[in-house]
């Protein structure tokens, strides 16, 4: 019956593994070498969140909200649309989350920010590792260098990052990680009938960040 | 009685020549041609598909690997090349491959119309003409029925026009096969594209027997089911049989077991390697199976 219904989702897929791969390729190619500029920003991004203030808090958001702004257009709306037709809504919900986090930056609980977190070494260890998780896995699973897919360039890697730096921040309102978590479950439908582990991996990595989060706030 | 090109047709796909049709197709160990009902043009056995395969987006080294199967498939003699702009960047990728040389000046290029807006219906069809870079389309399809009730008659407009030679409807999976058979009692078309193989046999019952009754030809997608019967067909041996069709894969087996049947006119597989195409072309050439070698077929289809 599973077997049944992943053959079901398949026939709705438009594309194969082997485009996704091109598709991620091409865009890298595209950008080289300006897409080093995330390699600045995330670097930047880890020692706001080792330095949580109310003004870095809201820098965090904002940066994020560009990252979240270039994603939609430009690798969504821009490439990934061209693969898959249903992509395009989400284009417009990343763009979506980027306002969101800005308008979200000016959140009375932001003022909290300095009190409410303790900067240890381990919470940018976590960022970091967020980071490098999903091109990780993309590496154990055949995909090549140049078609790995990195923060603030492509969505799964931003998305995984955006709720590890929130939940650091211990700031998750719902409105910021309902996005996220509907992004992560768009990606498991094409990528369980593709058997394209990362993409299937996102969902899980997300959804138990969530959780831990929730927990430890609840504490 | 003297019949018209049409009624002839219409006749020997409906089988009542079938027994004077049968041996000539059994026995022929050339390429064989099957007539479009409406006009009598010939046309190959074998078109192709690009549902998934042509869908590759900006990325050039595999626009030029779809450029040498499309190359390819005309060196084999292919002339239908379907595709929709429901299949992502595939009409994209045909044009760039036609300013690639790929494929010849005049071919049978298939797409379709696939919105339920008429103002994007107009648009997207427009968009088929550019991405395509061609002033006339061999077939222009309705995409999965939908909207077809105000697509059809603009289509017919572009048929009659020039910009059209063919105008059909298409629908895949077994859906939507009852609002099929109405278009096809009432409306003026010439083709209808539906998902027939060994394993999904539906369309006998009404819908192929209706389109030898109507003079309407057949398209058949789907004839792998998106590669699940190779899956099912893994690890069984070739049966004995498939040798007397000329038959040396189950790929062969599975396309003459489709465009044997009477009311098909061609089947389209879709492939992105040149090893595959070159299988599946060679299913247009030699005996085909009579009927009974195509029950013999299902049997052993069922059997496995």
């Amino acid at each position: 019956m599973i077997a049944d219904f992943k053959d079901w989702l398949g026939n709705f897929l438009p594309y194969s593994l082997e485009s996704w791969k091109g598709l991620l390729a091409h865009y890298n190619q595209t950008w080289w070498p300006y897409s080093a500029a995330s390699v600045v920003l995330a670097v930047g991004l880890l020692w706001l969140v080792f330095r949580p203030s109310l003004l870095h808090g809201r820098v965090t958001l904002w940066l994020l909200g560009i990252c979240w702004a270039w994603v939609g257009w430009f690798f969504i709306g821009d490439q990934f649309a061209t693969l898959n037709w249903s992509a395009r809504y989400f284009s417009w919900l990343f763009i979506l989350q980027s306002f969101l986090l800005i308008i979200y930056s000016f959140h009375g609980e932001m003022k909290k920010l300095s009190k409410k977190t303790r900067p240890k070494l381990w919470s940018s260890t976590l960022v970091f590792a967020s980071m490098l998780v999903i091109p990780c896995i993309q590496i154990l699973s055949g995909y090549s260098i140049n078609q790995l897919g990195w923060f603030a360039l492509t969505p799964d890697a931003t998305a995984l990052t955006t709720v590890t730096l929130l939940g650091m921040l211990n700031f998750l309102p719902t409105g910021l990680w309902i996005i996220p978590i509907i992004w992560s479950l768009f990606v498991f439908t094409y990528s369980w009938p593709l058997g394209d582990i990362p993409g299937m991996s996102l969902f899980l990595c997300i959804a138990t960040l969530l959780m831990a989060f929730k927990l430890r706030r609840a504490d | 009685m003297q019949l018209n090109r049409r009624q002839l047709l219409q006749l020997t796909s409906a089988g009542a020549l079938q027994g004077w049709c049968a041996p000539l197709l059994a026995e022929s160990k050339e390429r064989i041609f099957k007539p479009i009902p409406s006009t009598g043009e010939e046309i190959p056995l074998i078109g192709m598909g690009t549902w998934i395969t042509f869908n590759v987006g900006d990325n050039t080294s595999l626009r030029d690997a779809r450029c040498q199967v499309l190359s390819r498939f005309f060196e084999l003699g292919g002339r239908m090349v379907d595709s929709s702009p429901m299949y992502g960047s595939a009409e994209d990728v045909l044009g760039y491959c036609e300013t690639r040389e790929a494929a010849p000046k005049q071919y049978f290029r298939t797409t379709k119309v696939w919105t339920s807006s008429d103002s994007e219906g107009r648009s997207q069809i427009a968009d088929s003409y550019r991405l395509w870079k061609t002033k006339q389309f061999g077939l222009f399809q309705v995409h999965n029925l939908v909207n077809w009730r105000s697509h059809l008659p603009y289509l017919l407009d572009l048929k009659a026009e020039g910009k059209i030679r063919y105008v059909g409807i298409s629908t895949s999976h077994g859906r939507r096969h009852r609002d099929l058979a109405h278009i096809m009692q009432n409306q003026d078309i010439d083709f209808v594209q539906l998902t027939y193989n060994l394993a999904d046999r539906e369309v006998e019952e009404r819908l192929l027997p209706l389109a030898a009754d109507k003079g309407i030809g057949v398209i058949v997608n789907r004839p792998f089911r998106r590669g699940g019967l190779f899956d099912r067909l893994n690890g069984v041996p070739i049966p004995d049989w498939a040798a007397s069709l000329g038959c040396e894969n189950m790929a062969q087996i599975m396309l003459k077991f489709i465009v044997s049947h009477p009311s098909v006119t061609c089947a389209i597989p879709a492939t992105s390697q040149l090893a595959h195409l070159e299988e599946n072309m060679a299913a247009q050439y030699g005996p085909m199976p009579d009927s009974a070698t195509r029950k013999e077929m299902i049997s052993w289809f069922e059997r496995v």
